[in-house]
């Protein structure tokens, strides 16, 4: 059993998809620091309050690291968003991939604990990915790193530890869990009509169009479906873990079955739509973006790679249905 | 699985995960939040606690709603204690790195949604509408206060008797930058407005009330009323 657990963790893979994760996570917090200065925030959001902005941290008992380093005015919020923007570019670019992983989890951390109800979930998520890559190896391939390193954009062509990306998955599967298991209120349940989705989309804090007319029929029944899939998706997430961290002994009836239909992706889809419907109805920010971009992290390698060389076989062939003749 | 013996770096590394995935189990655990006294006032708790005890009397466990209420604060004071103390010593690095878990997302959805409203009077003027949320007609500075920060920062508590102090400087913060833009402007007035979502069969229900309103003059500028 130990043997087993410690055999999981020691899987090597080619760097791919940390690389895919890497990147985009890095320009979605990129994209959102960005917004944070087009929109003039920057000194609002990280400033305390003597200073014109919305922060109190200045005031309390535990004064934030970076209040305590340089101040709570104006200068220390702009260099502070400076280190944001900066350190999520230079991930992305996978120049000193693991420093800036770490040093963007540390300010990210910061920005946080000067202005916490600025902080949402997907902040926190987001970090703990960043806190993962910062101990891997997600330079290794498509990066200025491996530029000069080995002095090609792809690298050395070494496998890397594969243990980031099975921990991304495991945080995945735990968020998805959790978030289904506390649901407790009665309009999640079929007592309560299966209505959640109905009032989520009325909260004027949320939506991001009036959706009052969702009360007529059929599109009240469509969001009443869309709760019970919600629903039974979270809370049976835990059968993904199948796929990626396969018990030992011979697999059950269940486990072919998962693996003859690849069931684990049924999972997996159904939560890449589920964000892609909140993106398009729901003023969330970067929260469906950010999931996202981490859902390479379900593909392996080789699944990848074996996609891409579909992909591109079926979009070089000519009209008439015959491949290209290969280079 | 192979039957080559494991290195060293290999075993030490599995123990760090192992750690990791431990203190992060800690966290992660889906334990109530400690629900008070005061939380159980707003009308969505009352609804709650008293569908559930419904429910519960319905399959043979006979519960009123007043003792469900008490119930649901004493067990999750103590889960939530407990859980507290788990945590305890992770705290300082959690709050370093600014990881942790913890995903209610949604847990409870809102039937009574306040909706942000911000007013101005201008000099011997009445008051008029500058911002109401997904108002077409009175959207000013739409972008930036939907935005996801900044919305943290006045949306929420709406059930709380007086606002919350983020709600204060985010009126004040709203309030002096109108009256630096707008010289004519000698009042801005920030509030909630909570309106109540009804589902079908349900009559409709179009009243608004009006919470957490803050009124700042320009020539104190700083907030002269606040009504809960």
């Amino acid at each position: 059993m130990i043997r087993w657990w410690v055999e999981l963790w020691d899987r090597r893979e080619a760097p791919t998809i940390l690389a895919i994760v890497r990147i985009g996570l890095g320009l979605v917090l990129f994209a959102d620091f960005m917004t944070v200065w087009g929109l003039g925030l920057v000194e609002t959001l990280w400033t305390d309050t003597a200073h014109g902005g919305l922060s109190q941290a200045s005031g309390i008992s535990r004064v934030p690291l970076w209040y305590q380093l340089f101040g709570a005015g104006p200068a220390s919020a702009r260099a502070l968003h400076a280190g944001l923007v900066l350190t999520s570019f230079t991930l992305a670019l996978g120049w000193f991939s693991r420093s800036s992983a770490l040093l963007l989890m540390l300010l990210y951390a910061q920005s946080s604990a000067i202005l916490p109800e600025a902080d949402r979930a997907i902040d926190m998520l987001l970090r703990n990915v960043l806190m993962i890559l910062a101990c891997s190896r997600c330079g290794a391939i498509w990066s200025l790193d491996a530029i000069v390193r080995t002095g090609h954009v792809s690298g050395d062509g070494q496998p890397i530890e594969a243990w980031p990306r099975y921990l991304i998955v495991l945080q995945l599967v735990v968020m998805y869990f959790t978030a289904g298991v506390q649901k407790y209120g009665q309009h999640w349940w079929p007592w309560g009509g299966n209505s959640a989705l109905y009032v989520i989309l009325n909260d004027w804090a949320y939506a991001k169009y009036r959706f009052g007319w969702l009360i007529h029929q059929p599109f009240y029944a469509f969001t009443q479906l869309s709760v019970f899939v919600t629903m039974f998706f979270q809370w049976t997430y835990p059968v993904v873990l199948l796929h990626y961290f396969p018990p030992r002994g011979a697999p059950g009836i269940f486990r072919r079955w998962m693996a003859r239909w690849q069931a684990h992706w049924v999972w997996i889809g159904v939560g890449a739509l589920f964000h892609l419907a909140i993106a398009s109805t729901m003023a969330l920010g970067i929260f469906p973006w950010g999931m996202l971009v981490l859902y390479p992290a379900y593909l392996h390698p080789d699944e990848a790679a074996a996609l891409f060389r579909r992909a591109r076989g079926r979009w070089s062939r000519t009209p008439d249905g015959i491949p290209s003749p290969s280079p | 699985m192979s039957d080559q013996p494991l290195s060293r770096r290999a075993w030490i590394r599995a123990l760090l995960i192992t750690l990791a995935i431990g203190v992060h189990g800690i966290y992660a655990a889906p334990v109530p939040h400690i629900v008070t006294k005061e939380q159980l006032k707003n009308p969505v708790s009352r609804d709650e606690v008293a569908t559930w005890a419904d429910r519960l009397t319905a399959i043979g466990y006979t519960i009123d709603t007043d003792t469900l209420g008490q119930r649901v604060v004493e067990v999750s004071g103590q889960i939530g204690g407990l859980h507290r103390s788990l945590k305890l010593p992770f705290i300082p690095w959690m709050r370093l790195t600014g990881t942790g878990q913890g995903w209610a997302l949604f847990a409870n959805p809102d039937t009574h949604p306040g909706r942000l409203s911000i007013r101005i009077r201008r000099e011997g003027g009445a008051m008029e509408d500058l911002y109401l949320q997904l108002d077409p007609e009175h959207d000013w500075w739409r972008s930036r206060l939907a935005y996801r920060r900044l919305r943290g920062c006045w949306s929420a508590g709406g059930f709380s008797k007086r606002p919350r102090s983020i709600y204060r400087r985010f009126s004040q913060w709203i309030a002096d930058r109108i009256f630096a833009v707008a010289p004519d402007v000698v009042e801005v007035q920030v509030r909630t407005l909570r309106t109540h979502t009804t589902l079908p069969g349900e009559p409709p229900d179009d009243r608004v009330e009006k919470r957490h309103v803050i009124t700042i003059q320009r020539d104190s500028s700083r907030a002269v009323g606040v009504k809960p």
